[in-house]
């Protein structure tokens, strides 16, 4: 049984660049369980942000969604994001869904005092009740003291503006919580303390979680699920836990091994992968891996990507899963 | 250690290659003073990698520029080869040069747009090997290119840094600081923009060059697991200090100072689940700016009173391992 609170389905989000559209989001499909830690995980260019922005309509120009479907399944019905009137979106961004964006730190606005951005966000999404309690409390509960209120952005660390990116993407009360890199600016000692705090406000406040990372450490120390996302779509998802002890992908598989930890055998060389993503303005055929697979043969070319897929625990999107995992294993 | 100040010149011991004395590094800004290196005492030893890792803002790219006389210190000394680096006649100033370079952070800005690659790679000798004609410097360049892996470098000496994916720019940036065989590098976070599967082959690429050309290196990263594996060497910094040094393995494995022993543990490890409420709130920035005691005594759980009042030094502990602390872990 699942209990999605966001299911998309066929997402295509494209760039309009001069040197043609970029397929950023290729036949997306995925499903978000109600009350979870999601992580994406992906290099650079694979889509995650614009995932994150494609659920709360933040695709600006020279960018849009061009087909697909995305469900918020709220308690008192199913509300179809992108049918939403404008008016009827500003109602139901930050309110229901909220995101901390990449470089959030840098996002506030370097003039005005922490407790005016609150107050912002509060009058344009028409809340009322007492501001300051709200402020106080989601400072508070992003491990921060209420005399930061009274401060600006450049008298905080990095740390502290990451944690007040964190409060102000709370503060009004959203059931999901899409965080866009949050610690990789930070240091590490900083970093667990924000990904404790997140752990720790996700389950006081009955929250579901994105979060999106490059770390494939970081997510698997937080994340329930994992979802490997590569060209625009997730090419493996499962259990955090299954997905480290067997992934089913090859990509998956690699990027595991070529992970460096402090036990790395300081004598050899680091595994690594070759090539590059493929170039997303132009069609790609089949498999998106398979430029850089080891596995690779003429079936991967034919692969098709749409009917019949369970998103659900345990997808996998290639022809010979689990057989990259179970290789190596035999080598090592 | 000998901790008597020379001032100008010295014999140094054969294995040593840049040393500093008593170096300090303050900025003073309003009412906040920030010790960017706080009374530094070091040696580096030649032919050997020596990775500092440390939180933002703990001095690492001071201590890297410093090294490199790009940056001249509020007090103390800082020698090259027995030599005081702010004491040079012009000739041994270019010497210098001739034989240091640094490896930026972002591929990104670090190369000029508007140079070619034969132009970016080839400017060290443009600058200290004025003997060579163009057809040698070509010659020159195209091999650099060949051992950092973009091959046939003879096809990429005409194309332009905006071709070139982050991974690759990197490789031109390290084909430029050694092109001119220097004897001590400085890369500063050379991995930090770049994705994962990226980060394995430069370092790979790094650590291969290093015992090839047999150079000295000074590898800045925050990054604990990658400054492990490249280093012969590791130092660990705390707000304009060292406050441990030594043999990676045995640094990582166990660590003696408590704030190395932080780092560590916060180090993101994979399937280790995060708990709720681990936090440890600090704020550094509350902390900055002439501390008499241990720069880390403020969240220490084992501080005493002696650990507010009097400055720990690096002692050693064991054959490869010292360390600034009152009371070591154990
Ligand atoms: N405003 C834009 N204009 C043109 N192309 C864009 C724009 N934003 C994103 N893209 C392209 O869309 C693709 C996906 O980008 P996205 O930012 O979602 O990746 P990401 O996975 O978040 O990467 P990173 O880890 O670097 O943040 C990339 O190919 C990117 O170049
Ligand atoms: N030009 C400057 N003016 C004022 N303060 C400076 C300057 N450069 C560095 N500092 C301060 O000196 C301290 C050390 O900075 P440094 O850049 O060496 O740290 P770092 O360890 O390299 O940090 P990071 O990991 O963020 O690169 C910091 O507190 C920093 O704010
Ligand atoms: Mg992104
Ligand atoms: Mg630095």
């Amino acid at each position: 049984m699942s209990f999605p609170i966001l299911s998309i389905r066929k997402l295509n989000t494209v760039f309009h660049t001069p040197s043609g559209d970029v397929n950023a989001l290729r036949d997306l499909s995925l499903e978000v369980e109600r009350g979870e830690v999601l992580a994406i995980v992906g290099e650079s260019g694979s889509g995650k942000s614009t995932l994150g922005f494609s659920i709360l309509r933040l695709i600006d120009s020279p960018g849009e969604i061009v087909s697909g479907s995305i469900t918020y399944h709220d308690k008192d019905g199913d509300v179809s994001i992108l049918d939403l009137s404008l008016p009827k979106l500003r109602e139901f961004r930050w309110v229901n869904i909220s995101m901390i964006f990449q470089s959030a730190m840098n996002v506030l606005n370097p003039v005005a005092r922490i407790e005016r951005q609150f107050i912002d966000t509060f009058e344009a999404h028409n809340l009322g009740g007492d501001y300051q309690a709200r402020i106080e409390k989601y400072l508070q509960i992003a491990g921060l003291g209420k005399q930061v209120k009274k401060m600006y952005p450049h008298e905080l660390s990095g740390g502290m503006k990451q944690r007040v990116s964190i409060a102000l993407a709370l503060s009004c009360e959203p059931s999901v919580l899409i965080a866009d890199e949050p610690t990789t600016a930070l240091d590490v000692v900083v970093q667990k303390e924000i990904l404790s705090s997140i752990i720790k406000i996700k389950e006081e406040l009955n929250l579901t979680v994105m979060f999106i990372t490059h770390d494939l450490s970081v997510a698997s120390s937080i994340a329930d699920r994992l979802a490997i996302f590569y060209a625009g779509r997730p090419v493996e998802v499962g259990s955090a836990e299954k997905l480290l002890k067997s992934p089913q992908h090859p990509y998956t598989a690699m990027l595991l091994s070529s992970m460096i930890s402090l036990n790395t055998n300081r004598d050899a060389f680091l595994k690594t992968m070759g090539g590059t993503p493929p170039d997303l303005r132009k069609p790609i055929q089949g498999c998106s891996f398979m430029s850089r697979c080891p596995l690779a043969e003429p079936a991967c070319g034919t692969y098709d990507l749409s009917p019949g897929k369970s998103y659900g625990e345990g997808y996998v999107e290639c022809i010979h899963p689990g057989r990259m995992a179970r290789e190596v294993e035999a080598v090592d | 250690m000998n901790r008597r100040q020379r001032a100008e010149e010295y014999a140094p011991p054969p294995d040593e290659i840049i040393s500093f004395r008593n170096v300090n590094k303050i900025y003073k800004s309003g009412h906040s003073t920030n010790y960017a290196m706080d009374d530094i005492s070091f040696s580096i030893t030649k032919g050997k990698t020596l990775s500092i890792v440390g939180e933002s803002g703990s001095g690492k790219t001071t201590f890297g520029l410093a090294s490199l006389g790009l940056l001249e210190p509020t007090s103390g000394h800082i020698y090259f080869q027995g030599k005081n680096i702010s004491k040079l006649n012009k000739s041994q100033q270019r010497d210098f040069r001739s034989k240091t370079h640094m490896i930026f952070q972002d591929p990104y800005s670090s190369l000029n747009p508007y140079d070619s690659i034969f132009t970016t790679v080839s400017a060290p000798l443009e600058s200290f090997q004025k003997g060579l004609s163009r057809s040698e410097r070509r010659g020159r360049a195209a091999e650099m290119l060949d051992k950092v892996g973009l091959s046939p470098g003879i096809e990429f000496l005409d194309i332009y840094p905006k071709s070139l994916s982050g991974g690759q720019r990197q490789r031109v940036a390290i084909a430029r600081s050694l092109i001119n065989d220097p004897e001590f590098v400085v890369a500063d976070e050379p991995t930090s923009m770049l994705d994962v599967s990226i980060t394995s082959t430069v370092i790979n690429l790094m650590k291969s060059l290093k015992n090839e050309l047999n150079f000295t290196m000074l590898y800045i990263s925050h990054e604990i697991a990658t400054s492990r594996y490249i280093a012969d060497d590791m130092a660990v910094m705390n707000l304009g200090r060292i406050v441990e040094y030594g043999n990676p393995d045995e640094i990582t494995k166990s660590p003696k100072h408590p704030y190395t022993d932080l780092l560590i543990r916060s180090y993101p490890r994979a399937g280790v689940r995060i708990l709720p409420g681990e936090e440890r709130h600090t704020d550094y920035n509350v902390y900055n700016g002439g501390i008499k005691g241990c720069t880390f005594a403020h969240t220490c759980p084992f501080k005493t009173s002696e650990c507010e009042t009097t400055k720990p030094e690096l002692r050693k502990i064991s054959h490869e391992h010292w360390v600034a602390c009152f009371h070591p872990i154990n």
